[in-house]
């Protein structure tokens, strides 16, 4: 038990280091850092909505960067050592295949995470220098649920990865995030003409697949400061299913599949 | 030639008789991967023995399912039929931690540093050891010549600091089974003997190795058995008892040192004066001396004296040629695709 957990923590720590250190990751702190000035300067533009024009334009910002950062490292932390064979050198050891896939989940959620706090930081930055204050409650868990979504997609970009080639995965899933974002907008546009099977499908993939639960801004615009505990612990649930349950499929597809 | 062929890969030796530290028996694999395409047979119910501290080649051509056989040891692939035992006994996590492998053109991380691989390495062979693992670390990229680069990317490595990292993992935990894939792949010629002469250090400390190569010479030089797969099939092995004797014209040399800078003579006299062992030939080419040996040992003696006499080594290694034409010559049939 000790064993298997000192192997998962060098494991984590050393997918970590190999993020960390990607190419990408200084890109995306300045991408991310420019998108949140821009959306500084665009909030001065009025005096009365300036909150309502940070918070949308730099939080659209913030969910996509990071949310495309989490698939494409989450697909490349299989389908990387699979192409350049590195995984062979780490998969012939006495430490069980799941360890490394829960190694390697672990130090891609490590790395969002401290991209996380580095956007945090930078928007707390931001609102104490322009605007005389800190983000409230409402508001740090609004960039907090942005960068859970980032992690349910890491572990999504996880398990395709374990399915399927690099391009595939990636490919499968953008289109399960883009699934995700859109169903619940057409569940709630839905009129009384749509067929009452069709209606079924779409209510029930809008309420299995729902990455709108992610998204706090209807609260931020309704003008309330402090989040919604058992609100908030619903939305973690279902992260937190979906997030395991692509961790365990990750794990059970992988044990199983033949390193060739 | 045929009266004088060598017991290089001896069915009698002492080896022969002992238990096999590993061996695969009854191996099928069938691979699936394209659902329009039919299924591939790669290993067709293959019986493989090798024995406890001898260096087993494993020889064949491309496709031959040498790599699929080293990667069901590894626990890469699972077979669809047969067992691989361990000393008898099915594989168990503490086995696996007694097992080096070494990748054909290994690949690491390129972000990380050596050292930083290597921690890594050692956390998951988690074996018992005496010293700390900065100190293992630091003298395994020592002992590699990697030293002053424990701290640099794998990124900015050549190809041939990368085989001596890989050198390094597959052997920091003291591995009992080492299983090499085409190690001298990429190397050049001194990186060549370099390796050569981790393999036989191995070697002497007893150490169980599975050398897997298309180089043939390499396989004579190193190995005390030798098998050959073609198409998914056994069709030679060292250690049937039914099998033929030997291989070389042991009259040939194997290995050569060409030396310039004095004549015959001269070299006679060193050899006096310093012990050295007797070359089996002797030829004036041009401006040097091609001295032939038999064993690379004997050759290697030469080397340093010779140097320390004010001689130029123009050249040293193996008569590949001679002997990949031997070998090509006696497993003819073996190696007909």
């Amino acid at each position: 038990m000790i064993r298997g957990f000192i192997a998962w923590w060098h494991l984590s720590k050393e997918s970590f280091l190999i993020l960390r250190r990607d190419r990408i990751f200084f890109p995306i702190i300045v991408a991310g850092t420019a998108i949140a000035f821009l959306a500084n300067l665009a909030s001065g533009w009025t005096f009365e909505g300036w909150q309502k024009i940070l918070f949308d334009v730099g939080l659209a910002g913030f969910r996509l960067t990071g949310g495309m950062v989490a698939i494409l490292w989450g697909v490349r932390m299989i389908t990387d050592p699979l192409q350049d064979r590195s995984i062979e050198l780490r998969i012939a050891s006495p430490s069980p295949r799941y360890t490394w896939i829960l190694g390697r989940y672990a130090g891609l959620a490590l790395c969002l995470l401290v991209m996380g706090l580095i956007f945090i930081g930078i928007w707390q930055g931001l609102m104490a220098l322009n605007h005389n204050g800190t983000m409230n409650n409402l508001q740090n868990w609004t960039m907090g649920m942005l960068v859970v979504e980032w992690l349910v997609l890491g572990a999504v970009g996880l398990l395709m990865g374990t399915l399927g080639a690099f391009s595939t995965a990636m490919f499968v899933t953008l289109a399960a995030w883009v699934l995700g974002l859109i169903a619940p907008l057409v569940a709630a546009t839905l009129g009384p003409e749509v067929e009452p099977t069709q209606r079924r499908i779409i209510e029930f993939v809008a309420q299995m697949w729902n990455f709108q639960r992610f998204n706090l801004s209807d609260q931020l615009d309704s003008g309330l400061v402090t989040v919604n505990l058992s609100d908030i612990s619903a939305r973690m649930t279902w992260a937190g299913s979906v997030l395991f349950g692509c961790l365990i499929l990750s794990a059970w597809v992988f044990q199983r599949k033949d390193l060739t | 030639m045929t009266k004088n062929l060598a017991k290089n890969f001896a069915s009698d030796s002492a080896s022969v008789n002992k238990a096999p530290l590993l061996s695969l028996q009854g191996i099928e694999k069938t691979f699936r991967n394209d659902i329009f395409k039919p299924p591939v047979q790669s290993l067709k119910g293959i019986d493989l023995n090798f024995p406890e501290g001898a260096c087993t080649g494993l020889v064949g051509h491309n496709g031959a399912g040498k790599t699929t056989t080293i990667r069901m040891i590894l626990g890469l692939i699972a077979p669809d039929r047969g067992s691989i035992l361990y000393k008898g006994q099915n594989f168990s996590r503490e086995t696996r931690a007694t097992i080096g492998y070494m990748a054909e053109s290994a690949r690491f991380p390129g972000g990380l540093s050596a050292s930083e691989i290597l921690e890594t390495q050692l956390a998951l062979h988690y074996t018992g050891r005496d010293k700390k693992t900065v100190e293992l670390i630091s003298e395994k990229l020592k002992s590699v010549g990697l030293q002053n680069h424990s701290n640099r990317r794998i990124r900015d490595f050549s190809k041939g600091m990368m085989q001596r990292l890989a050198w390094a993992h597959a052997t920091i935990h003291g591995p009992n089974l080492l299983i090499l894939d085409e190690p001298f792949t990429g190397l050049d010629p001194l990186g060549r003997i370099t390796m050569k002469n981790w393999i036989l250090a191995e070697k002497k400390r007893g150490v169980t190795i599975i050398l897997c190569t298309h180089e043939l010479p390499q396989i004579m030089s190193l190995c005390d058995h030798i098998q050959i797969l073609r198409q998914g099939k056994l069709v030679y092995s060292s250690l049937d008892n039914k099998v033929r004797g030997g291989l070389l014209d042991e009259t040939l040399p194997r290995y050569f040192v060409d030396i310039s800078g004095t004549g015959l003579d001269g070299l006679e006299q060193l050899r006096v004066r310093k012990k050295l062992p007797s070359w089996q030939t002797a030829h004036p080419e041009g401006f040097l001396v091609r001295l032939g040996f038999r064993d690379y040992t004997s050759a290697v003696a030469w080397l340093e004296p010779s140097i320390a006499s004010g001689y130029v080594i123009v050249r040293f290694g193996d008569d590949n040629s001679a002997t990949e034409e031997q070998l090509l010559v006696h497993f003819k049939e073996e190696f007909s695709q």
